[in-house]
């Protein structure tokens, strides 16, 4: 792994933290029921 | 439940009966315990009841099995209709005699002017999985005159963890003790892979249905739920949808007066979708002579 890839890891990281929780938002804004 | 206990497939008869033929499913829970009154649901507490139904006595009777519907007695001569479906044909937060299947069934009772049987095999939190269970397992047994589903939201999925329990997996309600499982089915989860699970159970409703000579019509419990109609015609079956998509209430409806239009719960649909929603399937069903044949 290059220096490059070290360096962006965190961004991708937090890219994919952000993405899923906006994926959830998403779902339970779709299907807001718990029953 | 000691976690430490290994289930055998042989637990699953004396459970749940999960996709077990021959026999119907148990769903009775401590919650809410076979052939029983109760007067309110985890899901429909007093701490939330409000709207239209605030005030007025609820009762949720449960047949043997746990279900919201009467005793399945299979020699009974009268005609019945099936209904499956998740909450919005269970009818939380409603009146049982207001929800749309119980709608449809006296519209239908008073244009035939026959007794009909309406057996309710609607139940919360459930997706389009747990509704092909249902079929593949009741309807051999009950032989309904007819069958209506009310498919719910595409993400829904029943995860079977140990023999004779299920897990709903649906993306608004995380299970305490299943957080990384409920994580693990959200990250899992796809629109893609969600229509193609839709296209495997209606398919596979359709097939039962056939097999056992039972006409059958469904619909999706909103306007959203599925992808536009053009894609839907091309994977299923769409001549027996009934042509009118559950209405719109709540924070979804342009309409004032069906903005305001909520269960007891303050969640589910209320008196004017169920209505709306019962006769418009009522309508449908009695237009293509469905149900009107002699047994």
């Amino acid at each position: 792994m290059n220096i490059l890839h070290r360096l962006l890891r965190p961004l991708k990281l937090a890219l994919e933290r952000w993405s899923f929780r906006r994926k959830v938002k998403r779902l339970q804004k779709r299907d807001p029921f718990i029953y | 439940m000691p976690a430490d206990r290994f289930y055998r497939i042989e637990d699953n008869d004396k459970l749940g009966r999960f996709w077990l033929k021959g026999e119907i499913p148990v769903v009775a829970t401590r919650a809410i315990p076979p052939s029983s009154e109760l007067l309110w649901l985890p899901a429909d507490q007093p701490r939330s009841a409000s709207g239209a139904y605030k005030d007025v006595r609820i009762t949720y009777k449960t047949n043997a099995q746990g279900w919201r519907s009467r005793e399945i007695v299979p020699t009974s001569p009268n005609k019945k209709i099936m209904f499956v479906g998740c909450s919005f044909t269970m009818g939380i937060g409603v009146p049982y005699d207001e929800v749309w299947t119980s709608m449809a069934t006296q519209h239908i009772e008073a244009s035939l002017g026959e007794p009909i049987e309406q057996h309710n095999f609607g139940y919360g939190a459930h997706g389009n999985d747990f509704f092909a269970m249902v079929v593949h397992q009741v309807l051999p047994i009950l032989k309904p005159d007819l069958l209506v589903v009310l498919f719910t939201d595409l993400s829904r999925r029943t995860l079977f963890q140990q023999f004779g329990h299920r897990l709903p997996l649906l993306p608004s309600y995380v299970p305490d003790d299943n957080r990384a499982v409920h994580e693990a089915y959200l990250r899992l989860q796809s629109d893609h892979g969600d229509f193609m699970d839709f296209v495997r159970q209606h398919s596979f409703i359709d097939a039962v249905a056939t097999v056992n000579r039972t006409p059958w019509v469904w619909q999706a419990n909103g306007p959203h739920v599925l992808p536009h109609s053009a894609q839907v015609a091309k994977y299923v079956r769409n001549d027996n949808m009934i042509d009118c998509a559950f209405p719109a209430y709540g924070l979804a409806a342009t309409d004032e007066t069906m903005k305001r239009d909520y269960a007891r719960d303050g969640v589910h649909p209320g008196p004017r979708a169920n209505k709306t929603f019962g006769l418009a399937t009522a309508r449908f069903i009695l237009g293509r002579g469905l149900c009107a044949e002699e047994k």
